[in-house]
């Protein structure tokens, strides 16, 4: 009986799960194998829905962008720690800089996609109009691909760099301040000490961002969704063209087809992802 | 408190009561596309009086964003709680007729009261032979356009153009003498194109719906013109991408000299940039060599899984009587469906602004206005539109010829086209 006891209070947590997560999971994976609308009968099509992916040029298409998108993560990263790294120690400063750098964070995506939008604006932007004082040409960040791609990334790394940033701070705060404070008294400089002892210590904070940067960038659908509306669909990610063919065409089997190759192809690379970090 | 007893059981037994009668009315639940919290008065008081009128029905108004409509709709008819009474766009009817979830509309009503719409509008609501709506607001097009840049372009009213034609030249020509852009239209994303198109005399589609018709010469011809002018500089680079909504922020922005837009927008103008209000004028929309105009209607669907479709019917018909119409068009600067309400002098008497003269633009143009794309009626209308969006984006971009890029998506559409109906 006394081993039964956690899992007691795991149960409200799990039946949670099992109802909202579980089940949804396994009645997408069985709607993968239907052809369905939501009006009239469904009908049971094996694997139909894959067999159409395969030869679907625009599933090829928005899953390579989605895989091009984690270019992004390692930048992320970068930024995230050095930007963590500065506003570390200096309390006084470093508080307010910190808001500053979440507040992207906390700026509703549709807003921010607005804003983008109109900084992207190919003649009257502010991102061409700094080029051009450089006499350098604009860029096409809205309509050309793979540009429009980059412009995602940028978004993403303007968005996503304060939050990693606190996941770091939250990293770093475990570090003993004795290992540092040893290191500094042995010689080593700001920057010795920050490659050969923060950051090894940050590995566990360090996989953690990198799988959830990576499988958040794979996933990516609100920022492309608000920035390139009308970009071609071939143009944008699979997430994007999940919810198209679900929610615009009402072909849920296909959608659900979808959703099981990007669930499958999150949780191999996520995987993937953790084995590699962890074996350096 | 015993004194108090028989007060509290007769309260008690009134509340139960009034209880009681609610639970007996029907209840039709009726859905609007993004009209609240804007028009909350005006819909308070209309169900108000219904209800009055009408003691065994109560009416549950539900407002939801215009954006999300069909997927809300879609989600609500999966889950078996749709509503009884829904406000659809006209472009979303061939969606939802084809699948069965739109009611025949004329088995509800009486024949003889179909009489009181515009031809043109009704015929929107026409769907594979079938009745499946009844038309409620609707809208045409005018051309908005701001004097002061085109004083500065050395330009005055005469330039306005007329047609399509002339709006090319208009374009092109005011950009050579100013460097900026003279006008914004939607050519990829969410494309004008097929409307100009049919204006000029050439289908995009066949009348039995089986082939694509856009990729003859003509409309090679005619596409060109947009596609050089975007390509040559003419049309701003977003031309391609942006949404439909983009029209008017670039002209209430000052970006552009000139937009085909509905009236409706002119009040947007007059609130969000009062400065190039007050240097707007209205004139007619630009037209093609058929003269043909554009209507875009907002209709009413009883939904086929109603418990009460003859109620649900008949409270459209108190929404979209004469009476009920003007008074909403007066809210919302569109038109009624009615046309009886089109003689009221809201729409025949100018007052002397600027919202009054671009209502009689556009309530001119109302009684000869039509769905001109024919293709809105395919049930794979959206994806149909994508891909002809798409060609045109690609031969803008320069990845192809024109005559290449209507080419493939013509065959696109076919193959669609082939298999929906064989």
């Amino acid at each position: 009986m006394k081993a039964a006891v956690p899992y007691l209070f795991l149960l409200p947590a799990l039946l949670f799960l099992a109802l909202f997560a579980l089940l949804p999971m396994g009645q997408i994976f069985y709607y993968s194998l239907l052809n369905y609308s939501a009006f009239g009968p469904s009908e049971f099509v094996g694997a139909g829905n894959f067999v159409r992916l395969v030869n679907d040029g625009n599933f090829w298409w928005t899953l390579a962008n989605s895989f091009l998108l984690v270019l992004v993560t390692p930048v992320i990263m970068v930024v995230a720690l050095s930007l963590a790294l500065l506003v570390r120690r200096e309390v006084r400063i470093g508080k307010p800089f910190r808001l500053l750098f979440f507040l992207p964070v906390i700026t509703p995506i549709v807003i921010v996609g607005i804003i983008w939008r109109w900084i992207f604006a190919e003649e009257i932007g502010m991102l061409n109009y700094l080029l051009s004082l450089f006499s350098l040409p604009p860029v096409h960040w809205l309509t050309d691909y793979p540009t429009t791609t980059v412009s995602i990334m940028i978004v993403t790394l303007w968005r996503g760099a304060g939050y990693y940033m606190m996941v770091f701070l939250a990293g770093l705060a475990v570090i003993p301040r004795e290992v540092e404070e040893a290191s500094m008294i042995d010689g080593a400089g700001w920057l010795q000490q920050t490659v050969h002892i923060t950051i090894p210590l940050l590995k566990p904070t360090l996989t953690l961002v990198f799988v959830v940067s990576s499988t958040a960038a794979i996933k990516m659908f609100t920022e492309v969704y608000t920035i390139i509306p009308g970009a071609p669909i071939a143009n944008k990610t699979l997430v994007v063209y999940l919810y198209q063919q679900a929610f615009e065409r009402f072909d849920f089997g296909y959608g659900s087809a979808i959703a099981v190759v990007l669930f499958l192809l999150t949780i191999a690379f996520s995987y993937a992802n953790v084995r590699l970090m962890e074996s350096r | 408190m015993r004194a108090y007893l028989p007060a509290l059981f007769a309260a008690l037994g009134l509340l139960l009561s009034t209880c009681s009668k609610e639970d007996q009315r029907v209840e039709i639940e009726f859905w609007t596309l993004q009209l609240s919290p804007t028009f909350d008065s005006y819909f308070h008081s209309l169900i108000k009086e219904y209800e009055g009128s009408h003691p065994a029905i109560k009416i549950k108004w539900v407002d939801i964003p215009y954006d999300v409509a069909s997927q809300k709709l879609l989600a609500s008819v999966a889950s078996g709680s749709a509503p009884d009474l829904v406000n659809l766009s006209g472009d979303f009817l061939a969606s939802f007729a084809h699948k069965n979830a739109l009611a025949e509309i004329s088995t509800l009503v009486q024949q003889d009261t179909l009489r009181m719409f515009f031809p043109h509008a009704l015929e929107i609501c026409r769907q594979g032979g079938k009745l499946v709506a009844l038309p409620w607001y609707l809208n045409t097009y005018v051309l908005m356009y701001n004097t002061e840049l085109l004083r500065q372009a050395g330009m005055g009213e005469r330039d306005v153009p007329r047609t399509f034609s002339e709006l090319v030249a208009f374009a092109r020509r005011y950009k050579e003498k100013t460097g900026r852009f003279g006008l914004f239209w939607n050519i990829g994303k969410d494309s004008y194109l097929p409307i100009m198109l049919e204006s000029e005399g050439v289908p995009m589609i066949d009348a039995e719906m089986t082939r694509a018709l856009f990729d003859g010469s003509r409309s090679v011809a005619l596409i060109s013109q947009w596609v050089d002018l975007y390509r040559q500089g003419f049309l701003q680079r977003e031309s391609i991408v942006n949404p439909g909504s983009a029209i008017i922020e670039a002209y209430q922005s000052g970006q552009v000299a000139m937009v085909l837009t509905g009236p409706v927008f002119l009040n947007r103008v007059k609130v969000n940039a009062p400065a190039i209000f007050r240097r707007t004028d209205i004139a007619p929309s630009p037209v093609g060599s058929t003269s043909r105009q554009e209507l875009a209607a907002m209709v009413l669907s009883v939904m086929s899984s109603s418990d009460h479709p003859k109620e649900a019917a008949e409270f459209a018909m108190f929404v979209l009587d004469a009476r009920n119409q003007i008074a909403f068009s007066k809210f919302t600067t569109t038109y009624p469906s009615v046309v009886r309400a089109l003689s009221d002098p809201y729409f025949t008497v100018n007052d002397g602004t600027l919202e009054s003269k671009a209502r009689i633009v556009g309530a001119s143009t109302l009684p000869v206005a039509e769905q001109l794309s024919g293709y809105k009626k395919h049930p794979e209308y959206f994806r149909l539109h994508e891909m002809f969006c798409e060609a045109v984006q690609s031969a803008c971009l320069g990845r192809m010829s024109t005559k290449e890029a209507l080419a493939n998506a013509a065959r696109e559409w076919n193959a669609i086209l082939q298999k929906k109906n064989h």
